[in-house]
């Protein structure tokens, strides 16, 4: 380490952490970030499987980087992030060769700032589509949508981008219950997503899309109370109020786009650094301790981005903390967000589905969700047989074709389609048996395939590279249970309630050890809020630049 | 006013090197690449299992000692590079149990030969002394200066007795070489190993001055610590320091040529990016002059050049395995050291096994064959985090293969890598389907897929051949680096000293690039000179 002092070091190099890295170097403090893999980026991760000239995004994809302060404040597009935006949306295939297809009811207009407008011609063409199932859920998808118009979308970026106020302080969504105006019916705060499917929707094609819908948005099941935040962003990314969006050469590319702007403003970096101690003197956070036995100063602060057992009882010591603080740290769930096959399958032709006779667009959808048209199975067998067998009878995955639109990512006339489903949780199995279902899955998937799909057959796929919850864990080790939010987005952990009431603003016991990890509110997605708003409380205790000051944001 | 004063085009080691260097000369650079990730041939991922790093193309460093960019960037004193240099370099393990192996030291490898051929051994012991005073007066640093005509360069290397003798080799193909020097036809199926391996063909007359420096080279390979993509990391954090703007994932359409002078880029995108004082490309010709420049800018004769450059018809093919354990070695079992080579040659008992080998690719054929292999974590323990080892089988094999061509391959890829697998098993019994947790495969055709300046594979960007090397890469009229087009360089492997993440190409590039623009050099000329200097051999 040639210069062993820094004013800010932050521990991991994920997503949160390069984002408050670059905004304390780009309010003038010299800042150093400790990453423990020999890639920065974390969870925006890509990589090259399974073959050569295939990019994977082998953890965050359909990223939507472009809704983030951060895109805006630092124009990232000008240090190479380039989002593209699929004409088509979300939407489902069913098992009777028909389809749900829904299109971006809102699409960005200033590539710059990730402004959206609204596409009246998109909008008729959805709720035309959502009509041949049942006209009483297109009045109710533009319903729906007059009500995120109306309230709802500025309370949720309001919500999501700052730190959650205090107990007794209603939050920005919290509002929403107290305002008739609103639109929100408060008993969909403590519904539960199956609920919720059956209290907005008739058809069980709106029903299905919405259950599978929220698994992918919130890593939540079905039988799972949602929270507000959950609810709405479900309701968004269902109705594409929130255009989808594929970050160019994969989500690694915003990784290197937030560094390359923190380096070239003074920002250093060290990989295969990982840390084991953070020094403490009366206090406070004095500097960190790295594996190889370097000791850094920090003569401001520390910020952790990694999980709290690693930030206080591992680095710090369980000892030095109040024990009820301890068992609340020890008793964080992380069984949500937690549990699925990621992977790809690299092809010679794209994915040609048996309902493009319904509607052909299907073929083209960023978020294309594949699945039974059975409600039941998916609200309550699924999760069933995904803890029995770990792989489930009936298939119920996410699929996006990212090639269609993402030339980069693929040899001349190759494609890909990146897969999820969802399955167990790692206790549930062996790690004998999770090596063998890495290898069985994708055979399964294939032959599931042929119920949606006449050329996904072994001839047209070229290979295919998948991980298990054992993979994914190993990557990222602050991903406990391979939660890659690091902490389920329950009700319970949400909010001021995110990772436990007494670290809810960002801070520690420790004076000037800040958290700002997906542990945090708002949670995991590559959503840009755990850093941001962890930076907002650092530049208030510091006195720092307030960017959201300087450009007149409400959040 | 110019977006940039300087656009590279290809963040591969070259790239970088020019980018890097001119940067810190306090020229605003842009550097733009293809993929999403930098580094070209430095590439380092996790693409079998997470926590095992495999390097996925460029593996071992054969010019550490001698490449003047490693040291005038500081990335071993500035920054964090470390090079691994194992004791025991490559073994050769024979069918019938008996061994070669190439240590550091000659004379251990003196040793080791002598139990095949006491003259075999005296004659290494000899090469290797002759080789390393060639290699330091001449050989390697070489690369790193602009080639002179032949004639100028044939009669300044013939008045120096040591240099003569490897420029009078030049006539003879590797296996004439090899055969001169040693009458084990084990002994020669290793030094026809290493003379090869970087991808010249055995029976090709006139380049066999590389001979001897890559023979050389056999005993002198590094690893890079954490990987080869590391290197990438910190020439990157060095050129961002000092300035520089790096893109990835752009895809350029065409450069901007006007009035015979180049002035920037254009994207596929419809985006274009400006450049005041030059323009470098790091591709191969045919990229940099065909498809981004165009026909019509150039005239006939440099065209017909152009058209003709010619890729090797051979690569590599590749299995990258995350293993359970690390290997344990059949031969080792009487002498535990030779569980620590850094390479293993296997299934190659003679000279005429390889050159069946390569036989049966000039025909496009797959056969069950040897390769050469290398297990980086025993070396390197942070390329597995969470413990086992990781493994990399390298085949040399066709581009086309004899049924179906390049294409070909999605079909045979499987199949192959299975009985590449089974034969590296015959030799580390503990290497088997049980031990393996996942492999991941590179055909020569991927390897295009992957880079596509590497056309067919190359990974030289265009085939060594007499008419392609030296004063004529890629031919007399680019031989230093700048084109007929003002302001417009190159500086990839197809251009002089070639590839093999020397960094050659792209130091070269860099000096006329500094000369031609008039720039204050801030680095010194590195004292790899000194000798050849003082031989008047430069």
């Amino acid at each position: 380490m040639a210069d062993k002092s820094y004013d800010a070091l932050v521990i991991g190099g994920g997503a949160n952490g390069l984002l408050v890295a670059l905004y304390l170097q780009d309010a003038g403090v010299q800042t150093a970030v400790f990453e423990r893999n020999m890639e920065i980026g974390g969870g925006l991760c890509g990589d090259e499987v399974p073959l050569p000239g295939f990019i994977t995004n082998t953890c965050a994809t359909n990223v939507r980087f472009y809704t983030t302060p951060c895109y805006e404040d630092f124009n990232l597009g000008e240090y190479g992030l380039k989002q593209i935006f699929p004409e088509a949306g979300q939407g489902m295939i069913f098992d009777d060769e028909t389809c749900l297809v829904t299109y971006p009811v809102y699409q960005v207009v200033d590539h710059n700032t990730g402004e959206t407008a609204r596409s009246s011609e998109n909008l008729e063409k959805t709720l035309k589509e959502i009509s041949r199932f049942s006209q009483r859920d297109a009045d109710t998808a533009f319903d729906l949508l007059e009500r995120v118009e109306k309230k709802w979308k500025k309370a949720y970026r309001d919500y999501m981008f700052n730190p959650p106020t205090p107990f007794g302080t209603p939050d920005a969504l919290e509002q929403l219950l107290q305002d008739p105006e609103s639109g929100m019916d408060p008993r969909w705060e403590v519904m539960s997503g199956t609920e919720m499917a059956r209290e907005l929707f008739d058809s069980p094609e709106m029903q299905c899309y919405f259950l599978r819908g929220l698994q992918t948005s919130t890593g939540n099941w079905p039988e799972d109370p949602l929270g507000l935040f959950n609810v709405i962003h479900t309701i968004m990314t269902c109705l594409n109020i929130t255009p989808p969006a594929t970050v160019m050469g994969g989500s690694h590319s915003v990784a290197h786009a937030m560094q390359r702007a923190f380096v070239s403003r003074g920002g250093k970096f060290f990989v295969e650094n990982e840390i084991e101690k953070i020094l403490v003197e009366n206090g406070k956070a004095t500097g960190v301790r790295t594996v190889h036995g370097d000791e850094i100063t920090a003569k401001q602060c520390v910020v952790s981005d990694v999980d709290l057992n690693q930030t206080l009882l591992r680095f710090i010591g369980e000892d030095q903390f109040d024990y009820n603080l301890v068992r609340k740290v020890k008793n964080i769930r992380y069984d949500r967000m937690c549990a699925a096959f990621w992977g790809t399958f690299a092809m010679h032709e794209p994915t040609e589905f048996k309902a493009a006779a319904f509607n052909p667009d299907c073929n083209a959808m960023p978020r294309t969700l594949i699945g039974p048209k059975d409600v039941e199975y998916i609200a309550d067998r699924q999760k069933l047989e995904c803890s029995m067998y770990g792989i489930p009878k009936k298939l119920c995955w996410f699929a996006g074709p990212d090639s269609i639109w993402d030339k980069t990512r693929v040899p001349e006339g190759k494609h890909l389609v990146q897969i999820e489903q969802y399955t167990g949780e790692m206790k549930y199995f062996s790690e004998a048996r999770w090596a063998e279902m890495r290898r069985e899955f994708p055979k399964e998937l294939l032959k599931q395939y042929q119920i949606y799909s006449d050329n996904m057959t072994e001839k047209n796929v070229i290979d295919s590279y998948f991980d298990t919850c054992m993979e994914t864990s190993r990557k990222n080790i602050n991903f406990i249970n391979s939660s890659v939010s690091v902490g389920a987005m329950i009700p319970s952990q949400m909010g001021r309630f995110r990772p436990i009431p007494e670290l809810s603003q960002y801070q520690t016991p420790v004076d000037n050890l800040f958290l700002c990890s997906a542990t945090t509110h708002v949670g995991g997605g590559i959503r840009g809020s755990c850093g941001y708003n962890c930076y907002k409380i650092i530049a208030d205790k510091y006195g720092l630049k307030k960017h959201w000051e300087l450009k007149g944001r409400s959040y | 006013m110019a977006d940039y004063d300087g656009i590279i085009i290809g963040a591969g080691p070259n790239g970088m090197t020019v980018a890097t260097y001119l940067a810190k000369a306090g020229l605003k650079i842009l550097l733009l690449d293809k993929r999403y990730e930098i580094g070209g041939g430095l590439a380092t991922e996790q693409v079998t299992s997470p926590g095992f790093l495999h390097d996925t193309h460029a593996i071992y460093h054969m010019m550490v000692e001698y490449a003047p960019p490693l040291a005038d960037l500081e990335l071993d004193t500035r920054y964090d590079l470390k090079w691994i240099y194992p004791d025991l370099q490559v073994v050769m393990p024979f069918s019938d149990g008996t061994h070669l192996a190439m240590y550091k030291d000659p004379e251990r490898t003196c040793e080791s030969i002598r139990k095949f051929s006491e003259k075999d051994a005296e004659t290494f012991r000899e090469f290797a002394q002759w080789s390393q005073e060639a290699v330091d007066l001449f050989l390697a640093p070489a690369s790193y200066v602009n080639p002179i005509p032949p004639l100028e360069q044939v009669a300044k290397l013939n008045a120096n007795p040591i240099i003569r003798r490897d420029e009078e080799m030049t006539g003879l193909t590797p296996k004439q070489i090899v055969d001169d020097l040693f009458e084990n036809e084990r002994v020669r199926g290793l030094f026809l190993y290493l003379a090869t391996m970087w991808g010249l063909d055995y029976d090709l007359e006139g380049v066999g001055f590389l001979v001897p420096l890559f023979i050389n080279r056999g005993w002198h390979l590094r690893l890079c610590r954490g990987g080869s993509h590391h290197v990438t990391h910190l020439m990157a954090k060095n050129f961002v320091e000092n300035g520089g703007r790096i893109l990835s994932g752009m895809l350029v359409q065409n450069l901007i040529i006007e009035n015979g002078e180049v002035k920037g880029v254009a994207l596929k995108d419809g985006a274009t990016i400006t450049a005041g004082k030059f323009v470098a490309s790091s591709l191969n010709p045919q990229q940099t002059l065909i498809d981004m420049v165009g026909p019509e800018h150039l005239d006939d004769y440099l065209l017909k050049r152009i058209k003709n450059w010619k890729y090797t018809d051979w690569s590599y093919f590749n299995v990258h395995m995350a293993l359970k354990e690390r290997p344990r070695l059949k031969i080792a079992e009487s002498n535990p050291e030779l569980d620590n080579a850094l390479i293993y040659v296997l299934g190659y008992d003679s000279d005429q096994d390889l050159i069946d080998h390569f036989e049966a690719i000039k025909k496009g054929q797959l056969i069950d064959s040897g390769f050469s292999c290398c297990f980086p974590s025993v070396h390197d323990p942070i390329r597995v985090m969470n413990g086992g080892a990781v493994g990399l089988i390298t085949q040399e094999a066709p581009y086309k293969l004899e049924n179906g061509g390049a294409e070909a391959w999605y079909e045979m890829r499987r199949e192959h890598a299975e009985r590449c697998k089974n034969k590296l098993s015959q030799y580390a019994t503990n290497i088997n389907d049980d031990t393996i947790i996942w492999d991941y495969l590179s055909t020569p055709l991927d390897i295009e897929n992957k880079f596509p300046n590497m056309k067919q594979g190359c990974f030289k960007q265009g085939a060594y051949t007499p008419l392609q090397m030296g004063f004529y890469r890629p031919n007399e009229i680019l031989s230093e680096h700048s084109t007929p087009i003002k302001g417009l360089y190159m500086c990839g492997a197809c251009t002089h000293s070639g590839g093999m993440i020397t960094y050659g190409p792209g130091y070269c590039a860099t000096q006329t690039i500094a000369e031609d623009l008039g720039i204050e050099k801030w680095w010194k000329e590195p004292e790899i000179f000194a000798p050849g200097k003082a031989a008047g051999l430069f």
